[in-house]
C-alpha cells in the first residue's frame, strides 16, 4: 500500500513504502530529501527511535530565520530552533513523521523513520526453570507490544504484558541441563534484540502415577508439569487426552494396549514447537501370562478370545482361571429363558464359559433329539454343564436316563418281548458303545488301534454284547409328569426315566465277553452294573480323552498326549477314575496345547465349527441381544445346534479331509457351499444384515480402543490371532481399507475385521 | 423356505455374479459349446444313499403264497400286508417266487415293469463269499465294524470293506474321468461330505439345491478374500491350507455350476418339495446344462431320508420310500424329457439292512445283506440280479439268530458294473475296484 505522508506546495511528493521492504527503503533514503531547487534539509541520522534525539539543519537559506515545526503536532516528537529533534515515546502511525522548516512564507519539509526501542531485559521469574514447559514471566524496559521472547535464539510463544513484562511459554528439551540464554526482541519497524540474561535450568524428572502400567485403560497422574493447550502425551504412541489438572500436574488418560509388555514410553511434547519434553518409560507390570496365550487360550477354554476375559486370563493365568471356572457353580435354566439362544447367551457373555465350552464339547458326541420345544434342551444341557465338572460314571447315568437321548435312540419303551416275533430294541445299546464311550475299536491307551495281524482293527465288543446289553436296557419308561412347563408330548422332559421292573428282562447277561450280570437283577441294577462294566473298560479313557482334546485343542493330537489325558482319565492322582475337572485340565495346561502359544505347530489346531465360529466372533465384536436368531445361524452353516440330524451328529471324531491324512472332524460339514454361506453370514455379522446383529457397534472394545485402521489391525492381530498372522496379512488389510472409497465410517472397520475373520488362518484355530 | 429361484437372485446380488463373469466368460471362449457333448456320448451316474440303514426286507417283498407267508411270520408286527404290495411283472425268483415292491415305490414298480430297472438282491459289503460257518470261525472275516452305521455306508461308498476308507468309488472313477469332465470336477455331492465323491486326486463338488438366504458381500472384499485364500494356500498350517484351498476354488465352481443349473429348460416334473426332491431337481437340471460345463461323465452322490428305525419302521419307513419313490419319478420323467433316461443310470446305497425280526418298538435293527434298485442308463431291466437269503431265522443266510443276512453278491460286484457301464475298461476297473480280484465277475448291467 502507498501512503501519503507530506506534501509540500511546489516540491514533489514523496511517498514510502511500508512493508517486509521497509528497513531497506530506509537503508535508501538517506539524501533523497531535496527539493528541486538548491535549498534542502538534511538530518543527521534518518531514522530514529522512540525516545531519542537527532539533529536537523538546512542549507541553501538562512538556518536562523525559519521557523522548524513538526508536522502532525506532538504525537509525532518534538523539534527545537537549533533542529534537535526528539522523537515520541511511542510509535506513531504512520511511523513516517515529516519535519517542516519554514520561511518567508515558504516551507520545506523532510521525513525521518521512527523506530521501535531496544529491548532490555533485566531479570526472569522464576529465575530458574523446574520444569520443561514453564511460564516465565520477564522484566525489563522498551517492550512493544509483539516483543518477543527468545531462548537460545529462538522465539517463543509470548505474550506481551506491559513495556516492562513479559510472559512467555519455555519448552525445555527433556535431559537440558545447560542454562538457557533468554533475550527479547522488539518488532519492526527497526527491530532489535535485547542483551541476554542467562537462566538456570534445574528440571525436575516428571513424576508418573501409577509407578507400574496394566494394560486396557490408563489414567495417568503426570506431575512437574505445567497444564497447557500445547502440550501434547502419548502413550506408546498413542494420544492421551489431557484433563483439567491442578498447577504443576496434569491427568492424562488413554488406553494402553494389553499385548505391550516390559515398559510403556510416555512422550510428552510441546504441539507447537513438536519438542520432545519427557520420555518417560514406565514399567508394565507383569501379567501371569501373555494377552496373546491368553487370547489362544479361551479359543479352547471358552467361546473366544472376549477381550475382558482375556485380560482377566492374563492377569492370573491358565491354571488359576480353570480353578476359578470349574468352581463357579452351574446356573438353572428356567423355561421362561428363551431357548437355545439363552444357552448362547451365558456361552457368549456369561461368567461361567469354561464349563459351558466343555457341556458343548459333551454335546458334539452325546446326541439326543431337539423337538421344537426349544426349553427341553435345558434340562440335559444343564445336566452336561454339571458333568462338566463331575465324573464321567455319574454322565453315563444321565445319558442313560435322559428323556431326550431316550427320544433319539428310542429306549423308553424298549422291553423284554413276550411276542416271539420280536426281540430288545438294540439301538441305545449299541449307540452308547459306538459312539458315546468306547467305540468300535480296541484301543490302546494312547488311543491308537489295535489290529489282527492282518491289519484290521480288533473290534471293541461283538454282537452278543449288543444283544445282551439291549436286554439290560429293557423296562424303562418316562416319568409321569411332574413339571408342566417342561411336558411335551406327554414327557416330562425335566424327569429322569423310570423303571418297569414287569418290562425288565431279568435274565443272566453277558457283557464283553467277561463281565457277568446275573440273573434276577432290577432294571436298574443291572443298568448300574452294565454302566460300572462300561466306565471300567479300558477303551474308555483314550476314547473321550481323544475326543475331548479334538473339542478342545486339536484335531491330531499326539498319542502321548492322549496317552498322557488317559492316565489323567484313569486316576486323577487321588485315584479317583472319569474326573473330569482334571481331565479338562489336563487337556488345557497339556504341554502340546500350550506348545502353540509362542510357536504353531504346523498340525496343530481346529476348523472352527460353525457355532464356534459365531460364538468367537460374537466375542470379538462385542455382541449382546436377546434376539433368538443367531441361534439359527450355524444350522444354515450344516451344524443345527442341539437338533442333530441323527445319532452321529455333525461330524465324525475320525473324519478325514479327502485326500490327505488329516483328521479334522469339522472338515466334515466344511464344502464350497458352506464356505460361501459361512463368508455371507461372518459380513451379515459385521453388518447387521444377519438376523439378530447390530453389526460392529461404536460402543464395542474393539472399536472404541482402535480407531485408526493401523490399530485395528494391531487389535486382531492379538485379539483374534494372538498375535500369528503375518506382517503381509496385516498389510493386505491395511492397504484394502485406505483404498476404500466411502462415506460409511464403519466401512473400514467391518472390511478389516471381515477379512481377518474371514481367512483360513483364522478360522482354524491354532 | 426360500425358492431357487429366489436364491439364484440373492446368489447374483451377493456377488456370485461377480464371479461368474469373468469365469464365464473365459470358460465359454474356451470350452462351452465346443464341447457339447451329444446324448450318446454323456453318461452319469446318481447315487441315493438310504441313510440310516433302510430295511430292504420291508423294499422288496416275497409276493406269492408260501413266500409271503414266511415273510410274515418272520416279521410280525412289522410285516406289510400283502394286498398293499406292488407285484412286479415277469418275476419268478427261485426263492422268493414273485417279488413285489413296497406300496410307496409306485414309481419305481413302473419303471421296473417298463425294464428300465432292476433289484440287485441280498447285496453287502464282503470280503470275500463267505458261508455262516466261515464268519462265526473267524470275525476277522466280516468286513470292518459290521453292523456300524459310518462303516456301513463307508463301505457302500467306497466299494471296500473298511471301516474308514480314504476314497470312494465314484471318486475313484472321477479321477479316471477328470479329463472328460469338463471345467468342473466330475463328482458332485448334494448331501455334504461323502467320501464316495473323493478320488485320489479328485474331490467333489458340493450342490447346493436350496438356498439359505445369501447376504452380499462386496465384490471388491471377495477378490481380497480370494487374495488371501492363495496365500493361506501356502500356510505351513496342514488344515489352514486345506481350507484355503477348498475356498480359492469354490467360488469359480459355485457359480459355472449354477450357470449350468440355469442353462436348460427347467423341469417341469413333479418333484416334492422335500431336501431330496429339491437335489434330484437341481441333478436334472445341472444334467441338463451339461454342455455349460462340457462334461461327458458326471457321478452324483445324494442322501436321502432316515432310515435307521429302531421304532415304528411301518409308518416312518412309509414316509420315507414315498419321498425316495416321488423324486425319482420326478427324476426320471425329467430324464425321459430331455431325452437322457439310457445316459443316467441311479442307484440306491444303504448302511446296512435291518434285522428281519423286528424289536419291541417295532422296528428293526442293525443288519447287512441288502437289496437295492438300479434305474435308467439304457439297462435291460426288469430282472432280479443276484440271489435272496433264505428267510429263515438262524438258518443258513442269518449271521445271528434274527435275520441278519449274509450276502450273497458283493457290493464290489455292483459298483464294478457301473464302473463298467460307464465305459472304464478292464484295466481301469481293477484299478477303481481292486476287491473285485475276490469275486468271480461284475455284474452285467447292460
Amino acid at each position: 500500500m502507498k501512503t501519503r505522508i507530506g506534501k509540500v506546495a511546489g516540491s514533489k511528493t514523496r511517498s514510502v513504502l511500508f512493508g517486509a521492504a521497509l528497513l531497506g527503503l530506509i537503508g535508501c533514503a538517506g539524501n533523497t530529501s531535496l527539493t528541486s531547487s538548491n535549498v534542502g534539509i538534511t538530518v543527521a541520522t534518518e531514522s530514529v527511535r522512540t525516545d531519542e534525539t537527532t539533529v536537523f539543519k538546512v542549507e541553501g537559506i538562512d538556518p536562523d530565520k525559519g521557523q522548524w515545526s513538526v508536522v502532525g503536532g506532538a504525537r509525532n516528537g518534538t523539534i527545537d530552533q537549533s533542529g534537535l529533534y526528539h522523537a515520541p515515546s511511542t510509535i506513531p502511525q504512520p511511523s513516517s513523521v515529516s519535519i517542516s522548516y519554514g520561511l518567508a512564507g515558504k516551507s520545506y519539509t523532510h521525513s525521518i523513520q521512527i523506530l521501535n526501542p531496544v529491548p532490555n531485559v533485566e531479570s526472569s521469574v522464576p529465575n530458574i526453570v523446574r520444569m520443561a514447559l514453564s511460564t516465565v514471566s520477564i522484566t525489563g524496559s522498551k517492550f512493544v507490544s509483539g516483543a518477543n521472547v527468545l531462548v537460545n535464539g529462538q522465539v517463543v510463544p509470548t505474550s506481551f504484558i506491559s513495556s516492562t513484562s513479559l510472559q512467555a511459554t519455555i519448552v525445555v528439551p527433556h535431559q537440558t541441563t545447560s542454562p538457557l540464554s533468554i533475550s527479547v526482541a522488539n518488532p519492526n519497524p527497526g527491530s532489535s534484540s535485547s542483551t541476554t540474561i542467562t537462566l538456570p535450568v534445574a528440571l525436575q524428572p516428571l513424576s508418573v502415577s501409577p509407578s507400574v502400567l496394566n494394560g486396557g485403560s490408563v489414567n495417568l497422574q503426570i506431575a512437574n508439569i505445567m497444564p497447557s493447550a500445547d502440550l501434547g502425551i502419548t502413550l506408546d504412541d498413542r494420544p492421551l487426552v489431557i484433563a483439567n489438572s491442578s498447577g504443576s500436574s496434569v491427568m492424562a488418560t488413554g488406553f494402553l494396549p494389553p499385548w505391550h509388555e516390559g515398559s510403556a514410553t510416555i512422550r510428552v511434547f510441546s504441539k507447537s514447537t513438536a519438542i520432545e519434553i519427557a520420555d518417560v518409560q514406565l514399567p508394565i507390570a507383569q501379567t501371569a501370562t501373555s494377552f496373546d496365550a491368553a487370547a489362544r487360550f479361551l479359543t479352547q477354554a471358552g467361546f473366544g478370545p472376549r477381550p475382558d476375559l482375556v485380560q482377566h486370563v492374563q492377569a492370573v493365568g491358565f491354571s488359576a482361571f480353570i480353578a476359578e471356572q470349574q468352581a463357579t457353580p452351574v446356573e438353572s435354566y428356567s423355561s421362561a429363558d428363551g431357548g437355545i439362544i439363552s444357552i448362547m447367551q451365558k456361552s457368549v457373555i456369561g461368567s461361567n464359559p469354561l464349563r459351558l465350552r466343555v457341556a458343548w464339547a459333551l454335546q458334539t458326541f452325546l446326541m439326543r433329539s431337539g423337538i421344537s420345544q426349544q426349553v427341553t434342551n435345558f434340562p440335559f444341557e444343564e445336566k452336561m454343564e454339571r458333568d462338566a465338572t463331575g465324573n464321567f460314571r455319574d454322565l453315563l447315568t444321565d445319558i442313560s436316563s435322559d428323556v431326550s437321548v431316550a427320544q433319539l435312540l428310542t429306549l423308553a419303551g424298549n422291553a423284554a418281548p413276550t411276542d416271539p416275533t420280536q426281540h430288545p430294541n438294540q439301538n441305545f445299546a449299541r449307540e452308547l458303545l459306538q459312539l458315546f464311550t468306547i467305540g468300535t475299536s480296541t484301543l490302546n491307551e494312547d488311543g491308537t488301534v489295535q489290529t489282527n495281524p492282518d491289519g484290521s482293527p480288533i473290534p471293541a465288543y461283538d454282537q452278543a454284547t449288543i444283544l445282551d446289553l439291549s436286554r439290560v436296557f429293557t423296562g424303562w419308561n418316562y416319568a409321569a409328569p411332574v413339571d408342566p412347563r417342561y411336558t411335551f408330548y406327554g414327557a416330562d422332559w425335566s424327569q429322569p426315566l423310570v423303571a418297569n421292573q414287569s418290562q425288565h428282562d431279568k435274565g443272566q447277561k453277558t457283557l464283553f465277553g467277561n463281565v457277568t450280570l446275573p440273573a434276577g437283577q432290577t432294571a436298574e441294577q443291572d443298568r448300574a452294573m452294565a454302566l460300572d462294566a462300561i466306565f471300567a473298560h479300558p477303551n474308555l479313557p483314550p476314547f473321550i480323552s481323544r475326543i475331548l482334546i479334538q473339542r478342545l485343542v486339536k484335531s491330531n493330537p499326539s498319542p502321548d498326549y492322549v496317552k498322557r489325558i488317559s492316565v489323567v482319565f484313569k486316576d486323577n492322582g487321588k485315584g479317583i477314575r472319569g474326573d473330569l475337572s482334571a481331565v479338562v485340565r489336563a487337556i488345557l495346561l497339556d504341554p502340546e496345547a500350550r506348545s502353540g502359544d509362542s510357536s504353531p505347530s504346523p498340525s496343530d489346531g481346529f476348523l472352527q465349527e460353525p457355532y464356534l465360529f459365531e460364538t468367537f466372533a460374537m466375542n470379538i465384536i462385542g455382541w449382546s441381544g436377546s434376539d433368538a436368531q443367531p441361534s439359527y445361524l450355524p444350522c444354515s452353516l450344516q451344524e443345527c445346534v442341539f437338533y442333530s440330524p441323527s445319532v452321529f451328529g455333525f461330524y465324525s471324531p475320525s473324519y478325514r479331509i479327502p485326500g490327505t491324512t488329516i483328521n479334522s472332524p469339522e472338515f466334515q460339514i466344511l464344502n464350497d457351499v458352506t464356505l460361501i454361506n459361512r463368508s455371507q453370514a461372518l459380513w451379515g455379522m459385521l453388518t447387521g444384515q444377519q438376523g439378530g446383529f447390530q453389526g460392529v457397534s461404536n460402543s464395542s472394545w474393539i472399536i472404541q480402543n482402535f480407531s485408526t485402521i493401523e490399530d485395528l489391525v494391531d487389535a486382531l492381530n492379538h485379539l483374534a490371532y494372538h498375535g500369528q498372522m503375518s506382517k503381509d496379512e496385516q498389510q493386505f488389510i491395511m492397504n484394502y481399507c485406505h483404498q476404500l472409497q466411502t462415506n460409511d465410517p464403519l466401512l473400514s472397520a467391518e472390511s478389516a475385521i471381515f477379512l481377518a475373520l474371514n481367512a483360513d488362518n483364522y478360522t482354524v484355530a491354532h | 423356505m426360500i425358492s431357487r429361484r429366489h436364491f439364484f437372485r440373492l446368489g447374483y446380488r451377493a456377488g456370485i455374479a461377480a464371479a461368474t463373469m469373468p469365469l464365464w466368460a473365459s470358460e465359454f471362449s474356451r470350452k462351452a459349446f465346443a464341447q457339447f457333448s451329444s446324448p450318446s456320448q454323456y453318461k452319469a451316474v446318481i447315487v441315493v444313499s438310504l441313510t440310516g440303514g433302510n430295511d430292504g426286507n420291508n423294499l422288496v417283498v416275497p409276493f406269492g403264497g408260501s413266500n409271503y407267508a414266511q415273510y410274515a411270520s418272520l416279521r410280525g408286527k412289522v410285516a406289510l400286508p400283502q394286498a398293499a404290495l406292488l407285484p412286479l411283472q415277469g418275476t419268478d425268483d427261485p426263492s422268493f417266487g414273485t417279488v413285489s415292491l413296497h406300496p410307496a415305490m409306485v414309481n419305481t414298480a413302473r419303471r421296473f415293469n417298463q425294464k428300465q430297472a432292476f433289484i440287485v438282491a441280498n447285496i453287502g459289503p464282503m470280503v470275500r463269499r463267505l458261508t455262516k460257518t466261515d464268519l462265526l470261525n473267524n470275525q476277522s472275516l466280516q468286513p470292518e465294524a459290521l453292523l456300524s452305521h459310518p462303516a456301513g455306508l463307508a463301505q457302500w461308498q467306497s466299494s471296500s470293506t473298511l471301516a474308514s476308507p480314504d476314497t470312494g468309488w465314484g471318486g475313484r472313477i472321477a479321477d479316471i474321468y477328470s479329463s472328460a469332465s469338463g471345467s468342473l470336477p466330475p463328482a458332485f455331492t448334494a448331501s455334504g461330505s461323502s467320501i464316495f465323491t473323493v478320488g485320489r486326486t479328485i474331490q467333489g463338488v458340493a450342490v447346493q439345491a436350496q438356498g439359505q438366504g445369501a447376504i452380499a458381500i462386496p465384490s471388491s472384499l471377495q477378490t481380497a478374500v480370494q487374495a488371501l485364500a492363495s496365500s493361506d494356500a501356502q500356510s505351513n498350517n496342514r488344515i489352514v491350507s486345506q481350507v484355503a484351498q477348498l475356498r480359492k476354488s469354490s467360488m469359480a465352481e459355485q457359480a459355472l455350476l449354477l450357470k449350468a443349473a440355469q442353462y436348460g429348460a427347467l423341469p417341469t416334473t413333479r418333484f416334492s418339495s422335500s431336501a431330496f426332491g429339491a437335489s434330484m431337481k437341481m441333478i436334472a437340471q445341472i444334467i441338463g446344462g451339461r454342455s455349460i460345463i462340457g462334461a461327458s461323465r458326471q457321478l452324483f452322490y445324494c442322501a436321502q431320508g432316515n432310515y435307521d428305525n429302531h421304532a415304528q419302521l411301518l409308518s416312518n419307513q412309509g414316509s420315507a420310500l414315498t419321498d425316495l419313490d416321488t423324486n425319482i419319478g420326478a427324476f426320471m420323467d425329467a430324464l425321459d424329457d430331455m431325452g437322457m433316461t439310457d445316459s443316467v443310470m441311479i442307484c440306491t446305497h444303504s448302511d446296512f439292512n435291518r434285522t428281519m425280526q423286528s424289536n419291541i418298538n417295532m422296528g428293526s435293527d442293525h443288519a447287512w445283506g441288502n437289496h437295492q434298485i438300479i434305474l435308467g442308463g439304457g439297462i435291460a431291466g426288469g430282472r432280479i440280479l443276484g440271489t435272496f437269503p433264505d428267510l429263515e431265522l438262524g438258518g443258513s443266510s442269518d449271521l445271528g439268530t434274527q435275520g441278519i443276512w449274509i450276502p450273497t453278491t458283493s457290493v464290489t460286484q455292483m459298483t464294478a458294473g457301473i464302473g463298467s457301464w460307464m465305459g472304464l475298461n478292464q484295466p481301469q476297473i481293477d484299478t477303481v475296484f481292486p476287491d473285485l480280484a475276490n469275486f468271480n465277475n461284475q455284474l452285467l448291467l447292460s
